[in-house]
């Protein structure tokens, strides 16, 4: 089972990509902010030792089943769905204008991810 | 014309093409063995299948609350999942919406025992490039402005 450290720097490692994205590439930034927000809440599931994550569906049913993590859930999962579709499309600028990039898919869900799991994690 | 699921199909005399949409209770009685399989499920097909149509009648009840918001809604069977694609009223991905079906999402998952759940919202006008419309199930709305 890879670590809680070893999930907490390939976080950073994506949050340091992130920060050095170019504002014309906002689809990548959003595929950027999702695995930022996928090796938070790795990073989290193995603190808490859950050891069944092995999918994407695995990961989002602890989620949704689990209380502890209703804060995150709220915010991962349309992160997912808007990750999982935007990769495909052939003008996804359209789908999700840059405007909407900082204020929505980082502001809205990626930080309450980080802050929810560094609560759970007690690293605040 | 009509192509949604109605019990009648009023086809009017036009050059326009004609896409019908079958219930696919086949497509969707196999996904629910497959589903029952590799969920370890230990229900039956017809509970599962109550359990699926319990479902469907929750979405359709959902989206009628959130019309204004939605254009299309299908159903479809992938392996052993269900997944829902809502095309909403607006050209970009809508972010209030989106925070209403991970409420609805849980609920699905948590209420209704028919194995693993997802909802995805897309573009209207790439709808083909997520889902074969003929092997999906059209909820909500009319697809005719979709393909």
């Amino acid at each position: 089972m890879v670590t809680t450290e070893a999930h907490i720097k390939q976080w950073l490692h994506n949050r340091a990509h992130l920060a050095s994205m170019a504002s014309a590439y906002p689809d990548w930034m959003v595929t950027a902010s999702f695995y930022c927000a996928l090796h938070a809440i790795d990073s989290l599931l193995s603190h808490d030792n859950v050891k069944s994550i092995i999918s994407h569906k695995t990961r989002n049913d602890v989620l949704i089943w689990t209380n502890r993590y209703e804060a995150i859930r709220r915010a991962y999962l349309p992160l997912y769905d808007l990750s999982r579709t935007v990769r495909y499309l052939a003008e996804p600028e359209r789908w999700v204008p840059l405007e909407r990039i900082q204020k929505d898919v980082i502001v809205r869900y990626l930080y309450p991810i980080e802050k929810s799991v560094q609560h759970l994690v007690g690293r605040i | 014309m009509s192509t949604t699921k109605q019990s009648q199909k009023h086809i009017e005399e036009s050059d326009q093409a004609v896409v019908l949409h079958p219930d696919n209770n086949d497509l969707f009685l196999r996904t629910g063995k497959q589903i029952i399989a590799a969920c370890r499920m230990n229900i039956s097909i017809d509970v599962w299948f109550s359990e699926f149509n319990g479902m469907l009648h929750r979405v359709k009840g959902w989206v009628h609350e959130h019309e204004s918001r939605v254009s299309l809604c299908y159903c479809a069977a992938r392996g052993s999942q269900i997944t829902f694609f809502f095309v909403p009223s607006s050209d970009t991905f809508d972010f209030d919406l989106a925070d209403e079906l991970v409420s609805l999402n849980s609920e699905l998952v948590t209420s209704f025992n028919v194995g693993m759940v997802e909802i995805h919202q897309i573009p209207g006008g790439d709808v083909d490039r997520f889902l074969n419309p003929d092997e999906s199930r059209l909820v909500y709305g009319d697809d005719r402005s979709a393909h």
